[in-house]
């Protein structure tokens, strides 16, 4: 538990990430067991659902941090 | 009709409401079916422990019914009778503010009068000039929740924030976080999975200034009381410190300590003297764990600047308890594995809202680190939170900027707020009436341990002042201090307009120019999980106080009664008249905004709309296997912290003090405020500035405690729940006046001349309150106890600064005196006063109900009034009138 959670830190809360399908998510929440996120439209508004990544999962490890 | 059943949560927890023909008939706790989750199991020392299948609502939701149809609705905008609209704001008759009655006006009247005032002020004064505020919790939901529709209207048209204080753990907020962190949960700590712990390992349980039964642990209603029966099915034993021998002392207290008010860090002192003379604390721990130490030991024990050394005897001349009763406490403690802390999560109770607070969250904090905190069965927990969650599952609570309407991702656009400039809440009248006022703080400071030092100034430069108070839901006059203050301010012309939204005509009410009747959340829409302070905010993860996580659609039980409308409802109309109304409701009615919160978060992965709505409610099963997460397990047994919400830091093993450790000397305090009169660089018991070594004392020998309220949450329910002035250890009705239950020692009532039931005046140089006197030796023997903000501001001379109270609001008897210089919390449990029978004639009923008779019987001839609802059949005549409406309107349609 305790490294998957020194993982779940390297993820910046409020921080803007891109996927490696061009979608901009920003990280809401940073939980125990997931990040929290949403997709962010090309004025800076976040729209859809609530995504969940955890942050051990591949997808969290192609995330690149934009700002 | 058949009848129907919705479901809500009140802040007494989650219920079930049955109406028929548009009436409420009764109110029930919800029983889950049997496709809900199964409950989680604990297994300890060789039993199994389940919750019941039902929520567990507290007796305030249970009398919803009763306060819905209250004596006391705003049924009817009002506008006052000597009002007059000048063009420049003066010469409004403010000094009758309090006296003057009202008259009835409709919607658009006083809609279209607010949105023209509003218009002056800015042209005159800018935005800056209006404030606003709500008091806390008056009504659940996250759609009509403070930080959501009020939050959004007064953002979006910009106003003077007026900032709350941590009201309910003072001390802890403003000491607590020096000795260990946990600023961002404003000096309380965490709770996760600790009802295992306890039931497997705890042996004695410190309820110190605590009382759950009454205070419920917030917003869980009688969630967590099986619990403690459960605790003390397994032989542990319940210790409970408070002035009041009080309702969960008295049904499973082993040993009840009474201290005197206001002395309880010399009691600290006392049984650290005890475990460092006698060798009983956790010297490994403390040697890898603690700063400075040795030095706060070398203090205790006399050798510190004031050569003082704190034995259990010096704790006793302070306290009133025996010193051979401490070292016994001391000696339990310090051999059993113990859990406990103060106040209704630990980090609470009536004990931090005193002049020395700060320094007994501080020294109880440094008591329970000496016994290895973290450790299995050694935590600061107090029976009320920790129970089993899925984590995995979110819903926002209120206090999540993620689930309110303010905000993205639930609202389109975020509402931003252009002014800067701030008002304190327990100096708003200070700073009005004298027109400047300057305070440290950021009243909840869950940012970081600067913010506490951070210098406001009223007015900030290049602002105006303010001329208009928007009052919005509940009363200060009886949970903030010294009332007859707030008279002062509401009867000056600086305040050129008051506005009241409220549901009920609550002391504050009747101070305004205008008031705009809103309904109750059984008349409208809303959405919510029961007990969710929010899973990121100052009280993360507080629904694990439920023993089921539940989200209920807060269906509309009944329509808006009269001429009541949703707060949203009443929002959106201003801001129509001010030229913004589709920016504020982005098109969305409060059902859609439900809906929207329900797509915004994991409750749409789990249930349909239709299904949630339709059942009404939506139970978080916790799987069998869950994952453990024992709050501060991390710190004991030093790896990367894995409790939710945490810091980075803590996963280096690190608490959020500067040195990463229990700090017994303080270094944050050394570096930003080392002349802290309040909060000495180490913690130390400090005779009050209003206790019973000041001078004052001599002339007012008693101390009033003023915990929070058993039969009331803030000022929402004993006012407008008449059925709760039948019980007489609440209220006793006399001449059409409920006089609040006021306890005071045998001893000192028989050299007062006092007998159980008397009339009793409360007094000091502050007013005077009349309460009925319980005389009991429940009560430490120089206490006077009455609960604090479950008073009816009441006085006999409605209006008239220092009028004697009859409501029992016993603020009027508190200081208004914040607790220190660069502690700006408030101390109502250091208040001095004296006591005498009352001989003088007994006043006639509330002096308000006619001002709410006079509009009422205007409108509807044949309704009843107010005394005939609380006490005659007036009750079901209202229930009948509705009833007929409802009918006539079916039968329309």
């Amino acid at each position: 538990m305790a490294n998957k959670l020194m993982v779940q830190h390297m993820f910046k809360v409020n921080g803007r990430y891109r996927t490696p399908e061009g979608k901009t998510l920003k990280v809401v929440l940073s939980e125990v067991y997931n990040l929290r996120c949403f997709e962010l439209d090309e004025k800076g508004n976040m729209t859809g659902p609530m995504i969940k990544i955890h942050p051990e999962s591949e997808l969290a490890s192609k995330l690149v941090y934009l700002d | 009709m058949a009848e129907r059943i919705t479901h809500s949560i009140c802040v007494g927890g989650a219920i079930a409401i049955h109406s028929e023909n548009g009436v409420i008939r009764r109110i029930r706790p919800i029983i889950f079916r049997d496709d809900d989750p199964k409950g989680w199991v604990i297994k300890a020392r060789g039993r199994e422990f389940t919750p019941n299948r039902k929520t567990q609502p507290a007796f305030i939701a249970l009398t919803e019914k009763n306060r819905t149809y209250s004596y006391d609705r705003i049924r009817y905008p009002m506008i006052r009778e000597d009002f007059v609209e000048t063009h420049d704001g003066q010469n409004r008759n403010t000094e009758n503010r309090g006296k003057s009655g009202y008259r009835r006006a409709s919607w658009d009247e006083a809609l279209d009068l607010v949105a023209r005032e509003i218009k002056r002020l800015h042209a005159a004064y800018g935005k800056e000039t209006i404030t606003a505020c709500t008091s806390s919790h008056h009504s659940w939901g996250l759609v009509g929740y403070k930080l959501s529709t009020f939050a959004r209207f007064f953002r979006m048209m910009g106003y003077t924030e007026l900032k709350d204080n941590p009201d309910s753990w003072e001390g802890f907020t403003w000491g607590a976080p020096h000795t260990y962190g946990y600023y961002w949960r404003l000096g309380g700590t965490e709770a996760f999975d600790l009802l295992e712990d306890a039931l497997q390992n705890v042996e004695t349980m410190i309820m110190w200034s605590h009382d759950p039964d009454t205070t419920r642990g917030g917003y869980a209603g009688n969630e967590s009381v099986l619990w403690r029966q459960w605790l003390c099915e397994l032989g542990v034993q319940f210790i409970y410190i408070d002035p009041l021998n009080n309702f969960s002392s008295v049904k499973q207290a082993a040993k009840w300590f009474g201290p005197r008010p206001g002395t309880d860090a010399a009691l600290c002192e006392g049984i650290a003297h005890v475990w460092l003379t006698e060798g009983l604390y956790d010297k490994e721990y403390i040697a890898k764990h603690a700063h400075r130490f040795d030095e706060w030991a070398a203090y205790i024990l006399g050798n510190g600047v004031d050569r003082i050394e704190k034995t259990p005897l010096w704790a006793e001349r302070e306290t009133g308890i025996p010193a051979a009763d401490i070292r016994a406490l001391a000696r339990r403690w310090g051999t059993t594995k113990t859990m406990g802390g103060s106040g209704l999560r630990g980090g609470f109770g009536g004990v931090c809202r005193t002049a020395n607070g700060t320094e007994f969250a501080r020294l109880m904090v440094q008591l329970f680190a000496m016994q290895g905190m973290g450790k299995p069965g050694q935590n600061v927990w107090v029976a009320t939170t920790g129970a089993p969650m899925d984590y995995n599952f979110w819903f926002g609570g209120y206090s999540d900027p993620l689930s309110q309407i303010a905000n993205q991702p639930v609202a389109d656009v975020t509402a931003v707020n252009p002014v800067t400039q701030k008002l304190y809440r327990p100096n708003v009248p200070d700073a009005i009436l004298d027109g400047h006022y300057e305070w440290y703080g950021e009243g909840f400071c869950g940012g970081g341990l600067d913010l506490e030092f951070t210098e406001h100034i009223y007015p900030e430069p290049g602002y105006n002042k303010v001329h208009c108070f928007w009052r919005y839901g509940g009363t200060f006059m009886g949970s903030m201090l010294d009332t007859n203050k707030w008279i002062k301010m509401y009867q000056s012309p600086e305040l050129e307009f008051v506005i009241n939204q409220d549901i009920h005509f609550h002391g504050e009410a009747r101070f305004a120019d205008v008031i705009l009747p809103a309904c109750t959340n059984l008349e409208r829409y809303d959405i919510g999980e029961m007990c969710n302070s929010g899973n990121g905010g100052y009280q993360s993860h507080s629904q694990t106080g439920n023993s089921w996580q539940i989200v209920v659609f807060q269906d509309k039980a009944i329509e808006p009664l009269w001429d009541s409308m949703s707060d949203y409802w009443i929002f959106s109309q201003v801001a129509e008249r001010l030229g913004w109304g589709d920016k504020f409701t982005e098109g969305r009615t409060e059902l859609d905004w439900c809906r929207r919160l329900w797509e915004k978060s994991d409750l749409c992965e789990k249930v349909s709309w239709e299904d949630f709505r339709n059942k009404g409610y939506y139970v978080a099963g916790v799987p069998e296997d869950w994952e453990r997460h024992f709050g501060f397990r991390w710190f004991a047994e030093e790896y990367p912290c894995d409790t939710p919400n945490h810091k980075p830091f803590q996963e280096e093993g690190l608490l959020g003090t500067f040195t990463g450790k229990f700090e017994f000397v303080s270094e944050s305090m050394l570096y930003y405020a080392p002349n802290d009169e309040v909060r000495t660089p180490i913690a130390t018991y400090k005779p009050s500035w209003e206790g019973h070594h000041s001078i004052k004392a001599r002339q007012y020998p008693f101390h009033l405690i003023t915990p929070h309220p058993r039969f009331d949450y803030h000022t929402q329910h004993n006012s407008s729940t008449p059925w709760f002035w039948e019980i007489p250890e609440n209220r006793v009705y006399i001449n059409g006046n409920p006089y609040l239950v006021a306890r005071i020692h045998p001893v000192k009532a028989k050299e007062k001349g006092i007998k159980d039931g008397d009339i009793i005046e409360l007094f000091n140089e502050r007013g005077n309150v009349l309460c009925v006197a319980r005389v009991t030796y429940r009560v430490e023997i120089n206490t006077i106890h009455a609960y604090g903000s479950s008073g009816i501001y009441n006085p006999v001379e409605p209006g008239k600064f220092k009028s004697m109270d009859i409501g029992g609001c016993v603020n009027v008897l508190t200081p208004g005196r914040l607790i220190g210089e660069y502690v700006p919390g408030m101390a109502p449990n250091s208040t001095l006063l004296d006591v005498r029978k009352w001989e003088g004639p007994l006043p006639e009923s509330q002096y308000f109900e006619w001002k709410l008779d006079k509009v009422n019987f205007a409108a509807e001839p044949d309704t009843a009034s107010c005394s005939e609802i609380i006490e005659g059949d007036g009750f079901n005549k209202l229930q009948s009138q509705e009833s007929r409406k409802y009918k006539k309107e079916r039968a329309n349609v």
